[in-house]
């Protein structure tokens, strides 16, 4: 982190490795696009490497990247003007690769994902994002704060809020 | 359903997810910053390592400033995109050097280096002549306002402007004149009755302020553009820094100071209804 502050583009390069994962998962649950978060992803690492000037040192650099990525997705997002999406992929998704479970438990398994999935799409986008944040991402309070572009004693609340929303969106359907 | 098994399944969904970064993002992210300039420093170091004053740059700025648009139908025209939020329309303009200025602003749309924000009144007097609930910030690096402005608009609405003159670690703006302000609006406006106009210098983030939508402009300062009566010949422009706006209740609410965004994030915390 230091070695990148200081111009290193190497270093940057290791960030870049390390955290592109997480920053294009980021991307494509607020984007609900992969064509969209392939663009988001590497625009906010060359602005993150821009700002590294303004980085706290010493702060984490996680939620600092996160907040980067998250508000480059939401200007994609608004500016394609259509609701998110994320797809499953469908290989893994298929009943096969849950060797643990019988054939019936592992098509009632997918069957709950795609559900529930569906439910959290008709959320309102606060909701799908703290959702998402915290399950699909498993960020930690302060990065879904981040994400979120909020306080970090506001998740709690925001989560259990969307998570009872989330219910009864998946029972009325 | 039980929560374990919600959340489980939550989990599964996350680890199903149809997408990996490009495989060649690290080659295309390390070629972008290679041939670009070293990480930019923000604008007033700019200034202060031209050894200018805040006072003769918010002079260059103004002179700047009247070389672009005033007239709110040629922003919209040049704009590339265009936010709206209540009253408040947030135009990204591809350069701020775009359309000549119209007749009716050059007559009077002078920018002003030390805008007034009206007359000072009690708070209570605010309240009582807004009509609409006014939450002060309880944020402690704002303390309680110096000041508390009031000034009519068109259809006997009102803005209020709570001042905040001098606050230690917040530099003084040089376009409001003071550390920071937090303007109310009525939020009953037609579009256009404020702009912003962002140039490419001027970064525009989508937030969420108090649970509703906001933004966040910062980098470059840029135009902030208001009718205070109701011919567009009284337009006023002037030059605003590091701005937070968002929708609170039926208020357009702005916070305008030079501090982060996670700061101004804050404050505004503090002010939910």
């Amino acid at each position: 982190m230091e070695r990148a502050r200081g111009g290193d583009h190497g270093a940057y390069g290791e960030l870049v490795t390390r955290y592109q994962a997480l920053a294009g998962r980021t991307a494509y649950v607020i984007t609900g696009s992969a064509a969209d978060a392939d663009d988001v992803v590497q625009e906010a690492f060359v602005k993150a490497y821009y700002a590294l000037g303004r980085f706290r040192a010493g702060a984490p650099f996680r939620p600092w990247l996160l907040r980067i990525v998250a508000n480059e997705a939401r200007n994609r997002r608004v500016a394609a003007g259509r609701r998110p999406t994320v797809d499953l992929d469908a290989a893994r998704d298929r009943a096969s690769g849950e060797t643990a479970l019988s054939p019936e438990d592992a098509a009632l398994a997918a069957d709950l994902r795609r559900g529930l999935l569906s439910a959290i799409d008709r959320l309102r986008e606060d909701d799908r994002l703290v959702l998402a944040s915290r399950y699909f991402l498993d960020l930690s309070e302060a990065e879904i704060a981040a994400v979120l572009g909020v306080a970090r004693g506001t998740v709690k609340s925001r989560l259990s809020r969307a998570m009872v929303r989330l219910r009864a969106e998946y029972a009325g359907a | 359903m039980d929560d374990r098994t919600l959340e489980r399944t939550l989990g599964d969904i996350g680890a199903r997810l149809s997408y990996s970064p490009p495989p060649d993002l690290r080659r295309t992210v390390l070629a972008r910053i290679a041939t670009a300039p070293a990480p930019a420093t923000r604008w007033w170091d700019h200034i202060a390592s031209r050894g200018l004053g805040f006072r003769s740059a918010a002079v260059a700025l103004a002179v700047l400033l009247l070389a672009i648009a005033l007239a709110v139908p040629a922003v919209r025209a040049a704009a590339g995109e265009i936010l709206r939020f209540g009253g408040i329309e947030i135009f990204r303009v591809p350069a701020t050097t775009a359309p000549a200025r119209s007749a009716s602003a050059t007559a009077t749309g002078r920018p002003s280096a030390t805008p007034t924000f009206g007359t000072p009144v009690s708070l209570a007097e605010a309240r009582a002549r807004a009509g609409y609930p006014i939450a002060v910030p309880t944020d402690a690096a704002l303390g309680a306002p110096d000041e508390v402005d009031v000034r009519a608009l068109r259809d006997n609405a009102t803005q209020v402007t709570l001042v905040y003159r001098q606050r230690a670690g917040i530099p003084l703006s040089p376009f409001a004149g003071v550390s920071a302000v937090v303007v109310y609006l009525p939020g009953t406006f037609e579009r256009g009755f404020l702009a912003k106009v962002a140039g490419p210098g001027t970064q525009v983030e989508l937030v969420t302020v108090n649970g509703t939508d906001g933004a966040w402009l910062s980098g470059q300062p840029h135009q902030l553009l208001y009718r205070t009566g109701s011919q567009t010949d009284s337009d006023e422009l002037r030059l605003a820094g590091n701005t937070l706006v968002w929708q609170q209740g039926p208020t357009t609410v702005r916070i305008e100071a030079a501090v982060d965004q996670a700061t101004a994030l804050r404050i505004a915390g503090t002010m939910r209804p």
